[in-house]
């Protein structure tokens, strides 16, 4: 799904959980979660997280795409036994070190490496988790700038209303990014990945460690350039036991809140 | 250069080009073959390869050519492709 397209699905399938006009709210449980990010990427070493792959698999896969595939197979897979789920994967910029190398070999007119032309497609590694794991889901690649998050969580909550599905899985990764871009860099430069199992928080075939409300603000106010990403924050906070969290992007203020259970 | 050499140069490039960081140039074995039974590459590293022959050696090969297959066979072959391109 295009996310420009997102906006015109909220006024259909969101109004039930509207309060004011401009005023979006939806529930998510959040089943599991894995998050991975700089801090700890040394202490854990990324091809740990992708250990159960076979070496051909692992061959081809960059920095970006153990950081996406690492955290999808860390999710406990007794969730997604028997059930059907579908895939949200959302990053901002892709696996854009391997796309900076493509862009310096056309300006130095020189070949394309073909196996880095074959992955360089935003939704390549969403693919190369489907053929690893032989599973033919439905799968959305999201590119929303800072607002990823919730462009994946409304996909997401759209997914998991249509009633088709029990759990969605949202996947969320990005990297600093390459030395020759840093200085367009408008937030922290951090290499992360997040990966949810999400339900319906109404569906209680599963327990919900986290059930959680999204409101989308009324008011917008811009974050600024020193802060984190925002499913480093996010994922940050889900770990406390704070009940509310303000997120801000480019164009969209949210307000996160525990549900009580 | 002696074709001792210049097979284990192109087990090298195999290596480096193709992302095969696990193995060594000694497991490449001269005469067996790179594709489907033996080390396993597929089409996509075919192309690879072939970019990083044509970088390293100046040998341009012919993505539709019959002969293309047998050169790719193993590393002997491909070692005889190169030879017969260097300048007498």
């Amino acid at each position: 799904m295009n996310w420009l397209r997102i906006p015109r699905l909220e006024t259909f399938k969101l109004t039930e959980h509207v309060y004011g006009k401009s005023h979006m709210r939806f529930e998510l449980a959040v089943d599991d979660s894995f998050f991975i990010s700089s801090t700890q990427i040394g202490k854990i070493e990324l091809k740990d997280l992708i250990s159960t792959l076979k070496p051909i698999q692992k061959r081809r896969l960059s920095n970006f795409s153990k950081l996406a595939i690492g955290a999808l197979l860390n999710l406990d897979e007794r969730l997604l036994e028997d059930e059907d789920w579908e895939l949200v994967f959302a990053s901002r910029h892709g696996d854009f070190h391997k796309t900076s190398e493509l862009l310096t070999s056309l300006a130095n007119k020189e070949s394309l490496s073909p196996s880095g032309f074959s992955l360089s497609v935003h939704n390549a590694v969403a693919g190369m988790y489907s053929i690893f794991m032989q599973k033919k889901v439905p799968i959305t690649s999201i590119a929303a700038g800072k607002e990823g998050l919730f462009a994946a969580l409304t996909d997401a909550y759209i997914r998991l209303s249509s009633k088709h599905v029990n759990k969605v899985v949202v996947v969320l990764v990005d990297q600093s990014l390459p030395e020759q871009f840093q200085h367009y860099g408008d937030e922290q430069q951090n290499d992360y990945a997040l990966a949810m199992v999400l339900s319906n928080i109404e569906d209680t075939h599963t327990p919900h460690p986290h059930t959680l409300s999204f409101t989308r603000d009324v008011q917008f106010t811009a974050s600024s350039a020193d802060s984190p990403a925002i499913p480093i924050e996010f994922a940050k906070w889900l770990e406390t036991s704070q009940d509310q969290l303000h997120l801000s992007g480019q164009k969209q203020s949210w307000t996160v809140e525990r549900l009580s259970s | 250069m002696t074709h001792t050499e210049l097979r284990l140069e192109i087990k090298q490039l195999i290596i480096d080009s193709l992302d095969l960081e696990d193995l060594s140039p000694e497991e490449i074995i001269d005469d067996e073959p790179l594709f489907n039974d033996g080390l396993g590459l597929d089409s996509i590293d075919a192309l690879e390869l072939g970019l990083a022959i044509k970088k390293r050696y100046g040998v341009k090969i012919d993505a539709n050519s019959e002969d293309t297959k047998q050169h790719f066979a193993s590393v002997t072959s491909l070692c005889a492709l190169i030879v017969s391109h260097e300048p007498a």
